[in-house]
């Protein structure tokens, strides 16, 4: 039957145990085979690790992850270019839009009042302001004064 | 617990200073390549995933809270840029099998060992990387950081998102599983 202690054998080897369960541990590992023999597996295992090849990063990494880094930030920047002269080319046709409206407005009320003026004296009546003699008001009124005077 | 000086190269970092970022990978691009190599057995894929994993900090850095280590959070995106790393299709062809299956990347040495000594070393690495490509993911992940990047229980811990009893559990795991894979259990 395996010694339930056994489970305490990696942690042990880590320096992970508290204080209290560490000097328990080492009393037990006096008295149990079984848990001695488990150490010494584990530490065989961690000898492989030893003996472990520690990997350097290859020559200019550093250059080419900031390489990678500049270019990504750049590509972030034109990505955001469309969108921008997308709004600018809508603002652009708004206020043209809208300069267009105000203009038209503008000349639209000159033109208007000049031709209600227009109309005013071309349509005008004796009851109203004095027809000019060239006015259709002033030439009726002139027929008609002829008339009478006949 | 962050370092005084992570602190002020973050610091550094978010004031516009992109010195800052280079001294973070200079600190760190050994480790973080190591652990890579570690985790996807060879230098091609190591180099891309660690490339992948600094760029990654470089967008993020600047949402990173001070509070916690630097180092674990770069470890922790490397344990997840490896988990989720899919060889480019091309690469396949600068693979070569051995008799047993097992892809072998063909390495430039990095020192000049005498002969034997190099041949006794690559054959503990083949064994040891072997050994570890036969662990699952969760245990391979945990004995690295363990063994190899000679974390503690509680960094392990921080980086994997887990609890101290699960890192316990499978490092004692991974070393069963090893010792059975030796020979020795």
């Amino acid at each position: 039957m395996k010694c339930a202690k056994t489970e305490l054998a990696s942690p042990y080897i880590d320096n992970e145990l508290s204080e209290k369960d560490k000097d328990h541990f080492e009393a037990h590992l006096a008295t149990c085979h079984e848990c001695g023999a488990r150490i010494q597996a584990l530490q065989k295992a961690r000898s492989l690790f030893s003996q472990a090849e520690r990997y350097q990063a290859p020559y200019a990494f550093m250059t080419r992850v900031m390489a990678r880094a500049a270019a990504q930030k750049r590509t972030k920047v034109w990505r955001l270019f469309p969108t921008v002269a997308r709004l600018a080319e809508v603002a652009v046709v708004l206020v043209m839009i809208s300069v267009g409206v105000l203009a038209g407005r503008f000349v639209m009320n000159s033109v208007m009042q000049q031709r209600m003026g227009n109309i005013a004296s071309t349509f005008s009546l004796d009851l109203f302001d004095s027809a000019p003699p060239d006015s259709v008001g002033g030439t009726y009124l002139a027929m008609t004064e002829a008339v009478h005077e006949q | 617990m962050p370092d005084a000086h992570d602190v002020e190269l973050i610091i550094r970092f978010r004031n516009g200073d992109q010195s800052a970022f280079v001294e973070i990978v200079l600190g760190s691009q050994n480790r973080i390549y190591n652990l890579c190599r570690r985790m996807l057995g060879n230098a091609h894929d190591a180099e891309d995933a660690a490339q992948d994993v600094f760029l990654k900090a470089y967008q993020a850095l600047s949402r990173f809270e001070p509070g916690a280590s630097l180092y674990t959070w770069l470890y922790r995106i490397a344990v997840n840029t490896c988990i989720d790393y899919k060889r480019k299709p091309f690469l396949e062809s600068l693979f070569t099998r051995s008799d047993e299956g097992e892809e072998i990347m063909i390495d430039p040495p990095s020192g000049l060992p005498s002969p034997e000594r190099l041949a006794e070393s690559k054959q503990m690495e083949q064994i040891l990387q072997k050994s570890l490509r036969k662990l699952s993911q969760k245990l391979r992940t945990a004995i690295i950081l363990k063994e190899i990047e000679g974390l503690s229980y509680e960094e392990i811990a921080e980086v994997l998102d887990i609890s101290m009893g699960t890192v316990k559990s499978r490092i004692a795991r991974a070393r069963e599983e090893l010792l059975k894979l030796m020979g020795e259990a």
